[in-house]
């Protein structure tokens, strides 16, 4: 009886050593929306090619969008919803860790829309920008990078935000504030002002409208986001 | 007594799904019943005419009280639900009350006041395996385009048992399943693989997902809109609407008795953006003034969860003590804001409806009878009058502020009125007022795993407002002149004025003892989830005295705790329930003696998920007894002392010979003893068996027999019934028929014969014939032939 306790034992922490921090090879996120100019490489291996509905993206996918292009991501572990605005570069990764899965998701420059679901004690989701690293566990508002510094606008929810050189520079904020943090890792948060608020909603918008104009070579359609 | 149940048995119709002989009621029909989810229960009728209101009577496993739902009728099916709380396995037992218009009840199945078993219906656990299934496109009611339709599904987060290459789709019930790309744990459909599917504008996806067994483990439905793009183009204006209007001509013989029925429903519905509007009507020949509103309307506009109003008939449902489906024909409304919300709902619960003027008398031959009334002198030229009671109109307010959302927290209060217009009509007795306050709390903690709920209400009721409000010089002359009650006029003024601002008082103001907490009603609810244990704990209390005009059918003068809980084992294949409830009545010491009602149930269940059947057995004992020998020469009369003992097993399983045959067999079992110098002891047992075989995929047959033995006070009644039926649908889908025979035999004969037609005469409009007819040997041949059409807009 003993050995087999052992056994089982040795079984459980091999699987706690060595079955962590697995990269998945499934899929991470699917194309669900695209507007425009969209590209995408579906794995970090992967030559870039132009997004069509219904691709997906393995860990390490890359999501390009040219100007007044959007894409809108679904995650595949818990149908996590990421609207990536013009001028963005997005990178995914996800790693099964135990009975988890770990998502980041790196945003090198541009605008996303995210509402993440409510993640279990297991999972974990996180933003990666060049200045911050923010974790959240269930949450809604936007997040604007660049090189030098991060905005993030919080809807719902809450979220715990490091720089990403001097992770002893945080803080946790929650919904109704925006977060400001730079390289250096100097960090503001304030309220939403009518500025703050009206960016999210003009992140939020998706819809399109579609001119089809008749040529005698055809149909021209050209579509362009509601401003 | 085999003659009684012949005559009580004359006009019956067996039912081919639930196998049961009713007056009304020719078959029931429900949703699939799964843990905590709603249970939709749909019941065809016939003699529709006789039939004042249906509902469903339901008690959840382990709890001896009934609960009741009210069931909406339309043509001849009426149509009820048990809300999603109250669905939990191992199984439910439900029966139906029918109200008839002569003011009489029945059941169905018939008898149940006699010890007939109510019925049983194996509630599912839900799947820990379907659970990690995610649907990411599409959501519910999306529109797509040609350009951007998408079907994906995941199964990232499914158990080790699902096989997601045996996963079936459904497109308008075409097998699109092929067309799928299956990669890793996704399945994707684009419209590059459906390029050449015919999408109607409405289409319904089923996605069907199996084990390894291949077992079906979960179904997912997802509506959706197919549209061009300029269509889309305006949808993305986020206007749309879709609708039906449906129309029956029906002609019931029976017993040479032959009436026309004649019903319309218009439903429609629109939306922009966040905003839903509904218009719904229904219009009935049954529609009579001398009787409560058979004809249904009502206009509702809503914003998401945050805002709703609705005009017309409504079904608000506030703390399940003050007013929960009671039908208000006003405005019914709520806001939530999340951290404050309010609810309201007023208007009128019974319509108006004259009494009837009999017989006048004057003042010296006046006969003392409890019809008899004091009326118009001037009008009827006399003062007093024999009469038939009308019924007031009834008036009801309600309102419910909240605080907290309801996901983790909630404290909300309650204010009802409910008030008899006396001016409604002449020739009415009692009208009555109602007064009910409330408070409920809801705590959620980690993840729902621990629920407390708990509601507590105090009623007032005065049981007659036609002389109002005591004046003045009445409590003078009554506080003044009795010195004995030592009481000061001028205090009870100040009482009076102070209450009447909420309801009439006088000396039919109720209760007359609320320090003995006679018209408190509460209850609470530990629920806790841990350990493969689901384990729920409750304590009622209902005072003699309480009442709400808004929940008519709730049980007072009652106390005491119930207890389940229910193990989960073996990879949720096996299932073990145990509930204990112990309540007593007379709490204010208004009966002779106390009655204690304790009831140990017990039930095992087993889904292997295998090639084995599906196995539910269950057991409970109800104890009744007040204490009273029922030899006592003075007290015995009044003694109560019976046990009900049932038992029941329910076994269900496909069997794959030629084509899959589901079965089911159930075997229930009652015997009812009661110490009493009567033989009013009782016994009955059913037997069932059922086959649905799917032949192909438009042949579906169905073969059933149930029997039935009885033991009534010492007369046994037995019958067996036999049914065949099937369903073939032709015409690429386009016509669908039905047909079923049902005879009986034993010491019940009747045969039956029903038969459906359904004709597709475009995608939108459909037209179905029905007819049932029911012959009773020796006594009478009896029809119902309807013909009703449908067109979806």
């Amino acid at each position: 009886m003993k050995k087999y306790l052992i056994i089982v034992f040795l079984l459980s922490l091999s699987n706690f050593l060595f079955a962590k921090n697995f990269p998945s090879n499934n899929q991470v996120a699917i194309v669900k929306k695209i507007v425009k100019e969209v590209q995408v490489k579906k794995a970090s291996d992967s030559e870039i090619e132009s997004a069509k509905i219904g691709y997906s993206l393995l860990d390490g996918g890359q999501v390009i969008t040219k100007a007044k292009s959007l894409a809108l991501l679904v995650l595949t572990k818990d149908k996590s919803l990421l609207t990536i605005r013009e001028n963005s570069i997005l990178n995914i990764y996800q790693r099964k860790v135990g009975n988890g899965i770990n998502t980041s998701t790196n945003i090198d420059k541009g605008t996303v829309l995210f509402k993440v679901e409510k993640q279990s004690a297991d999972d974990g989701f996180e933003f990666v920008t060049p200045s911050a690293v923010a974790s959240i566990r269930g949450t809604s508002g936007v997040i604007d990078a660049d090189s030098i510094q991060t905005n993030i606008y919080l809807e719902e929810g809450e979220i715990f935000v490091q720089s990403k050189d001097d992770p002893s520079k945080n803080v946790t904020i929650n919904g109704g504030n925006k977060l400001t943090i730079d390289n250096e890792g100097n960090i503001e948060v304030q309220e939403f002002t009518d500025e703050d608020k009206k960016k999210i909603d003009d992140t939020k918008k998706i819809n399109t409208k579609k001119i089809y104009i008749t040529t005698p070579y055809g149909i021209l359609e050209i579509e362009y986001l509601i401003e | 007594m085999k003659k009684i149940f012949v005559f009580l048995f004359t006009f019956i119709y067996l039912s081919n799904v639930s196998a049961q002989v009713s007056n009304y009621v020719s078959r029931v029909r429900m949703s699939d019943a799964l843990e905590k989810t709603q249970l939709n229960i749909s019941a065809d009728l016939y003699n529709v005419e006789n039939i004042s209101q249906i509902s469903v009577v339901y008690k959840p496993f382990g709890e001896t009280e009934f609960k009741l739902v009210e069931m909406q009728i339309s043509g001849t099916q009426a149509n009820g639900s048990i809300s999603s709380d109250e669905v939990v396995p191992p199984y439910l037992e439900y029966y139906l009350l029918i109200e008839l218009k002569n003011g009489s009840k029945q059941t169905f199945p018939l008898g149940i006041e006699e010890g007939v078993l109510p019925l049983q219906i194996v509630v599912s656990s839900k799947s820990e395996k379907g659970k990690g299934i995610i649907v990411l496109s599409p959501e519910e009611g999306e529109v797509f385009t040609k350009d951007d339709f998408l079907i994906s599904v995941s199964f990232v987060r499914s158990g080790d048992n699902i096989d997601i290459t045996k996963t079936k789709l459904l497109l308008n019930n075409v097998d699109i399943t092929s067309k799928a790309l299956i990669d890793n744990e996704l399945i994707v459909i684009t419209n590059e693989q459906l390029n050449d599917f015919n999408f109607t504008e409405n289409n319904q996806l089923e996605i069907k997902i199996y084990d390894k067994e291949n077992k079906l483990v979960s179904s997912v439905l997802r509506n959706f809109k197919y549209v061009n793009k300029l269509i889309a183009s305006k949808i993305q204006n986020q206007f749309s609407y879709n609708g039906q209007i449906k129309a029956e001509a029906r002609n019931e013989n029976t017993f040479s008795n032959q009436i026309f029925y004649k019903n319309l429903l218009v439903d429609f519905n629109s939306s922009y953006s966040d905003w839903k509007i509904n218009l719904n009507a229904y219009f009935t020949s049954e529609e009579k003034e001398n009787l409560q509103p058979f004809n249904r309307y009502s206009f509702s506009i809503q914003n998401e969860n945050l805002l709703s109003i609705k005009v017309g008939d409504a079904f608000p449902k506030f703390s399940n003590l003050i007013l929960d489906g009671k039908r208000v024909r006003g405005l019914t409304g709520e806001l939530n804001l999340g951290f404050f919300n309010i609810q309201t709902s007023f208007g009128e619960i019974f319509r108006s409806i004259e009494g009837k003027l009999l017989q006048t008398y004057n003042a010296n031959n006046v006969p003392l009878s409890n019809d008899v009334i004091s009326i118009n002198p001037l009008k009827y030229k006399a003062p007093f009058g024999k009469v038939i009671f009308g019924t007031y109109k009834r008036e009801l307010f309600a309102i419910r502020p909240s605080f907290g959302s309801g996901k983790n927290f909630q404290l909300g209060f309650t204010y009802l009125h409910g008030i008899d217009n006396i001016n409604s009509i002449e020739f009415g007795a009692r009208p009555k007022e109602n007064v009910v306050l409330g408070t409920d709390l809801k705590l959620s903690l980690d993840n729902n795993n621990i629920l407390f709920t708990t509601n507590a209400a105090f009623s007032l009721i005065n049981k007659d407002i036609s002389t109002g409000t005591l004046t003045d010089a009445q409590i003078d002359s009554i506080f003044t002149s009795n010195k004995d009650l030592n009481i000061n006029p001028s205090d009870v003024k100040k009482i009076r004025d102070l209450i009447d601002k909420f309801i009439t008082v006088n000396q039919y103001l109720g209760p007359w003892n609320p320090q003995k907490f006679a018209s408190l009603g509460s209850e609470t609810v530990l629920s806790l989830n841990y350990l493969n244990n689901t384990f729920r704990a409750s304590y009622i209390y209902r005072g003699n005295e309480y009442q709400s005009f808004g929940q008519s059918f709730l049980r007072t003068d009652i106390k005491g705790i119930n207890l389940t809980d229910r193990i989960r084992m073996l990879d949720n294949k096996l299932f073990f329930s145990f509930g204990f409830e112990n309540l007593e009545d007379n709490l204010q010491n208004t009966k002779l003696t106390t009655t204690k009602f304790q009831t140990i149930s017990a039930s095992v269940s087993y889904f292997p998920r295998m090639d084995f059947p599906n196995i539910t057995f269950g057991y409970s004992n109800n104890h009744n007894k007040n204490g009273f020998d029922y030899k006592d020469l003075t007290f015995g009369k009044y003694a109560i002392d019976e046990t009900i003992k049932r038992l029941s097993l329910i076994l269900s399983y496909d069997i794959y010979y030629l084509v899959k045959h589901s079965t089911s067999f159930s075997f229930s079992n009652s015997i009812r003893e009661v110490k009493s110098s009567l033989n009013t002891d009782s016994k009955s047992s059913n037997i069932s068996f059922n086959v649905n075989s799917y032949w192909y995929k438009n042949l579906i047959s169905n073969v059933g027999f149930v029997y039935n033995n009885l033991d009534l006070f010492g007369n046994p009644f037995n019958y067996f019934s036999v049914s065949i039926g099937g369903r073939y649908i032709l015409l690429d889908d386009k016509l669908s028929l039905y047909g079923n025979v049902s005879p009986s035999f034993g010491d019940f004969k009747r045969q039956s014969f029903e038969f459906v037609a359904n004709y597709n005469v475009m995608n939108n409009f459909v037209i179905i014939f029905q007819t049932r007819i029911f012959r009773i040997p020796n006594q009478s041949t009896n029809s119902i032939v309807g013909l009703s059409t449908r067109l979806n807009i």
